[in-house]
């Protein structure tokens, strides 16, 4: 092969610069976002090559590779020149797509919510069928919180379950609070992470000028997803309202003596820091708290934990695209989590139950169960 | 020109075009002229050559003046040399002020020259009303006392202190531990020569503890400086070591001495062998150890901490060298400079916990190699692991905090070569496989990229990349009871695990802990963490205080080499400044008027430099003319007006206001 002479992608380097990606150029090659990286545990990618090629701005991001990455920020949180990995990627994705060069699946799932507000394909109307039976009021000023449901918990009749056990828990505490019921769409997390800023931006407005018309203050998340655009992504628009991740409520409501909790025998679990709820958003000790608030729970710390915890691999899009059985992380956290003798493996996040769910039922040697915090405590309500 | 009492010079410079070109120097010489007691007002091409300055001195005399304005560039240049031209003259150097009418005229209004010559004007105008009020100022000199402290004694403070000794200063060479030598005394070989450590640096330390001029103190840390004209006061501590100098190095004390046994519960691991090996309470810390003087550690005896069981020590020793009575005793020093050179400590590798420091035996830091290799070390030399059998494989790897903007930005400068030697030794000394896993491979230095070649033909492996973990969970029969390092090969563009026996990290070089010594010495550091240089690329041995310099890791990280050539700066910069027996104190700084003094310590408590005090029994403020920096907090809170700073008080400062704005300005 003779070699090619460097042509410089201006109009890519230019996108990249303006998309915010440019701590890129700090970038000193080592390598440590690769190994760092979940992926190189299960299949041959280099983070570092990708935002090499990038820096000279000769190509090369087109490929499926561009896809993989879950933002998971296990990356970021380690490199020595603190480049911004995920928004780099973030923004080689906008460029890309812009071009109409995602996979398709991604296409869809961009049609979704640009027609039903939703990832999923779920009817608008259909959005609140989740709360069925509950008795679930819309939010009106004096309410203590605005309960952000967010699509996933709204759609999927396996998550559905976490939300219908926090409005347990919520009113077992006296907690009073509402939702938008139909009128709530998309957080935009997706549509942001898989480079349609146009989108999130879109759907951001309509959720902040709800927010505005109904005097929404306070803002209590089930996903971490929906906490982190909240938290960090609205307020670039111009919104502001206070937001906490449910598990922040619940440590404190503990905290207040506002929630009684029955013994579940002696049981060892595990907890699972989901990246959106733990490196983005620092928050590692309240969910391990209210686990160790149920009596008779053990918690036992799986390798690695905290600020290195393992992604699910349910970030960044990754939930909507298929990932072979081999090429799981959550496989791999199944394993970790049965090495530390666990017979309960909880989280915090639908994408993380989700995913773990499906590889405990396939990889778990003895059976694991998987749960959310919310609906372990719902269950454990004395 | 009305006649006045002041015979006032005025002189604009052209700055070869940079002012005159938007400046009309014209105008504004005929308005100086115009001012009250101006008698000479003239331009000129260049103020600052030997022609304007011969211009300068030759109207001095001439007109016989008492104040001169210099229109011109900024007073930071060149405001020494003419108030120095003045001086030779015959006219008090402090009746000059310049205005500054290049950066704050003709550059800042480039495109405005006529309001830019306007401003040249109110601005010439103000310094003119203000030289009339100036009055003459004497220049105070004091003596320079004669002696000099040298605080750190590894190479650079060894080196330093021999140098001043044999130019015949009298050196007082003060080092916290109890023996001198520093870092480099714990190494067995040093890169680029792969000499003998010790070799090299154990006549240093002979020389230095038999010179007849350097007072040696250790196990004594500087605990507080006193600042006057020309001396630096120093508190030394000296700790007690309960071993008076009879001692004649026997070593019963320490045979005897039940701590660290297997059965003793009171522990205590060598800090020379950096937590390699146990020692006891009473020791001597490496065989080499200078002064040969054993140290007790009252922290870790049973006689200090038992309630005065035990005392073996003093039944076993011939000499009668021991001495449970002593105290910290306070020794006050008095010297005209000091040089800082308190080196460098190890960056804390369990910071990052993913390298296993701290958690894995056989994890050790670069330091902790030095010692494993060095014949005076806890295995005698022999590179061993935790489990006492030789290692089969090694993995090094470099940067451990360093070029890492969540821990040290900065390169430090060493490790490179540092894990090149180890490398070197480790395949010397043990055969085993060796790989080092490196970002940048930094050989800068003279001999250094030949003993890069050297190494790399002794069959090392290197690995470009940064290492993501070490771990121990094996995921591979190869990987069994081995620790794992995970890393990219960035040239290969792989990731690879490399199971290895033993992991070295060669970690960062953080500042020692000097923060009470630098608040003391009033000296700052630069934003990593070591001490401030005067000026980085042209004066790095000087600081901002006069009279202390700086020498070795305490200014920056480097290899013996750079220190060796810092270190014989430094005691040139001190000698030539002792030598020159006398300094000139900045007249400009504040004083009193014990008149209006009311001991009211305001000025005392608003003063960032504690350079003023009340003297409780005159009850009047007094200041320290060296700390005080003239920046007038002080003279803003004095009820009474009682301090004030030279050619700054409220008439000259008024005068020059009243200049600038003639009119009042409706509010
Ligand atoms: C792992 C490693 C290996 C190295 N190998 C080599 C090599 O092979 N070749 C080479 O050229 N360079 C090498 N270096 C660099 C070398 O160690 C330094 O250049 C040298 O030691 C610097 O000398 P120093 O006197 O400035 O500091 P130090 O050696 O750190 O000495 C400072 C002294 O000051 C004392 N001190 C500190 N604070 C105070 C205080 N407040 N009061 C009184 N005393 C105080 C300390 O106790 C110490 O004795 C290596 C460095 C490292 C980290
Ligand atoms: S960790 Fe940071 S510096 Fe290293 S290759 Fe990755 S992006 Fe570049
Ligand atoms: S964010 Fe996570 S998945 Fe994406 S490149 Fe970084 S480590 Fe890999
Ligand atoms: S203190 Fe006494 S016993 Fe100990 S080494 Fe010195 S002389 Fe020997
Ligand atoms: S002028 Fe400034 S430095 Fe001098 S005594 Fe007053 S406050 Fe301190």
């Amino acid at each position: 092969m003779t070699a090619a002479a460097v042509r410089p992608f201006d109009e890519m380097m230019d996108e990249l610069a303006k998309a915010g990606a440019s701590s890129l150029y700090l970038c000193y090659q080592c390598g440590l976002c690769t190994s760092t990286c979940p992926w190189s545990e299960v299949r041959d990618v280099s983070v570092r090559k990708m935002l090499r090629q990038a820096q000279l701005g000769i190509g090369g991001l087109e490929g499926d590779d561009l896809w993989l990455c879950t933002t998971c920020r296990a990356c970021a949180a380690r490199c020595p020149r603190g480049v911004d990995i995920p928004t780099v990627i973030r923004a080689a994705r906008s460029f890309v797509a812009a071009a109409g060069a995602e996979p398709d699946r991604l296409k869809t799932v961009r049609g979704h919510l640009a027609s039903a507000q939703n990832p999923w394909g779920g009817k608008p109307e259909e959005r609140s069928r989740w709360a069925e039976g509950l008795n679930v009021r819309p939010f009106e000023k004096g309410m203590d919180v605005l309960l952000f449901v967010g699509c996933t918990a709204a759609y999927d009749p396996r998550i559905r379950t976490v939300a219908r056990a926090l409005v347990r828990i919520l009113d077992a505490a006296g907690v009073t609070f509402g939702t938008l019921g139909n009128d709530e769409v998309c957080d935009g997390d997706p549509a942001l992470r898989i480079g349609d800023g146009d989108l999130f931006r879109s759907l951001a407005e309509r959720n902040a000028a709800t927010f505005e018309e109904r005097g929404v203050e306070h803002i209590v998340a089930i996903s971490p997803h929906s906490f982190e655009a909240l938290k960090h992504e609205y307020p670039k628009l111009g919104a502001s309202f206070e937001v906490e991740h449910y598990t922040q409520l619940l440590a404190r409501l503990l905290d207040q003596d506002r929630l009684k909790l029955r013994s579940d025998g002696n049981v060892p679990v595990t907890y699972h820091d989901p990246c959106y709820l733990g490196r983005y958003n620092g928050v590692y000790e309240e969910p391990r708290k209210v686990l160790e608030s149920i009596p008779g729970v053990r918690l036992e710390e799986m390798e690695p934990n905290r600020a290195d915890s393992l992604c699910c691999g349910g970030g960044g899009g990754r939930i909507f695209l298929e990932t072979p059985p081999e090429e799981r992380f959550s496989n791999l956290r199944i394993a970790q989590a049965e090495r530390v003798g666990a017979q309960v493996l909880a989280s915090a996040c639908p994408y993380c139950v989700l995913n773990l769910e499906d590889s405990s039922k396939t990889t778990a040697k003895s059976p694991l169960a998987v749960r959310d915090v919310a609906e372990y405590v719902a269950e454990r309500l004395a | 020109m009305t006649g006045g009492t002041r015979k006032i010079g005025v002189f604009i410079c052209h700055c070869g075009g940079n002012i005159s070109d938007v400046v009309d120097v014209n105008a504004v010489r005929e308005f100086a002229a115009q001012q009250d007691e101006v008698v000479a007002s003239t331009d000129f091409r260049f103020m600052c050559s030997n022609q304007g300055q011969a211009r300068l001195q030759e109207t001095i005399k001439e007109k016989g003046l008492d104040g001169v304005v210099v229109a011109c560039c900024t007073p930071k240049m060149y405001e020494d040399m003419f108030r120095g031209s003045a001086k030779e003259a015959g006219m008090n150097p402090y009746l000059l002020e310049i205005a500054n009418v290049r950066e704050q005229c003709a550059y800042a209004h480039r495109h405005e020259p006529e309001q830019a010559t306007e401003k040249a004007k109110a601005l010439v105008a103000a310094q003119v009303a203000k030289v009339r009020n100036l009055r003459p100022l004497d220049v105070k000199t004091a003596p320079i006392h004669d002696g000099v402290a040298v605080i750190g004694a590894g190479i650079a403070g060894i080196h330093a202190a021999l140098l001043l000794g044999n130019a015949g200063h009298k050196v007082t060479l003060i080092e916290k531990s109890p023996t001198i030598g520093g870092n480099m005394a714990r190494f067995d070989k040093t890169f680029p020569t792969l000499d003998c450590a010790m070799c090299t640096l154990s006549p240093k330390m002979n020389d230095v503890f038999n010179h007849p001029n350097v007072d040696l103190m250790t196990y004594a840390e500087v605990k507080d400086a006193v600042r006057a004209p020309g001396r630096f006061t120093l508190t030394v501590v000296q700790k007690p070591r309960y071993v008076t100098d009879a001692c004649i190095g026997c070593n019963r004390c320490t045979e005897a001495c039940p701590v660290s046994g297997p059965k003793s519960p009171i522990k205590v691991e060598s800090e020379w062998n950096l937590g390699l090996s146990p020692r006891k309470a009473i020791y001597l810390p490496f065989s080499q150890a200078l002064p040969q003087q054993w140290t007790l550690d009252a922290d870790h005896c049973y006689y200090f901490q038992r309630n005065h069981t035990c005392g073996i020590c003093a039944k076993v020793c011939p000499a009668d060298a021991i001495d449970f009575t002593q105290r910290p005793e306070e020794v006050q020093v008095e010297v005209g400079a000091v040089v800082v050179a308190t080196g460098y400590r190890p960056f804390d590798a369990s910071q990052i916990p993913q390298y296993g420091f701290g958690k894995y035996a056989d994890v050790y830091h670069g330091l902790q190699v030095e010692r494993l290799l060095s014949s005076t070390g806890p295995t005698n030399g022999k590179l061993l692991k935790k489990d006492g059998t030789p290692p089969q494989s090694v993995g090094i790897i470099h940067c451990v905090g360093s070029r890492d903007e969540k821990y040290r930005s900065y390169c430090s400068r060493v490790c490179c070569m540092a894990s090149l030697k180890y490398a070197h030794l480790i395949r010397e000394r043990t055969g085993a496989r060796v790989y080092n896993f490196y970002m940048d491979m930094r050989a800068n230095g003279k001999g250094y990229e030949e003993f890069y070649q050297r190494v790399a033909s002794e069959q090392v492996g290197f690995v470009r990349g940064k290492p993501t973990r070490v771990t121990d969970q094996a995921t591979a029969p190869e990987e069994e009871g081995k620790l794992t390092i995970v890393v990219e090969d960035t040239l290969a563009g792989v990731v690879l695990r490399v199971p290895v026996d033993m992991v070295v990290l060669s970690t960062a070089m953080d500042p020692e802990d000097v923060d009470g010594l630098l608040a003391s010495l009033k000296l700052d550091k630069s934003p990593d963490g070591f001490v401030k240089e005067y000026h980085l690329k042209i004066n790095p041995t000087e600081t901002a205080v006069k009279g202390i310099f700086v020498a070795g890791c305490a200014q920056s990280p480097k290899d013996i080499t750079d220190t060796i050539a810092q270190a014989g700066a430094a005691a040139m910069s001190a000698s030539m400044f002792l030598g020159s027996g006398s300094m000139t104190l900045n007249p400009l700084v504040a004083e009193v008027n014990p008149d209006l003094c009311r001991a009211c310590t305001r000025c005392s408590e608003v003063c960032e430099f504690d350079a003023v005090r009340v003297d409780p029994e005159a009850l009047v403020a007094i200041v320290d003319e060296t700390s005080c920096e003239g920046c007038g907090k002080c003279t803003v809170v004095c009820p009474t007006g009682a301090i004030t700073v030279r050619q700054f008080t409220k008439t000259q400062i008024a005068a020059s206001i009243d200049a600038l704005a003639p009119k009042a300005v409706a509010p």
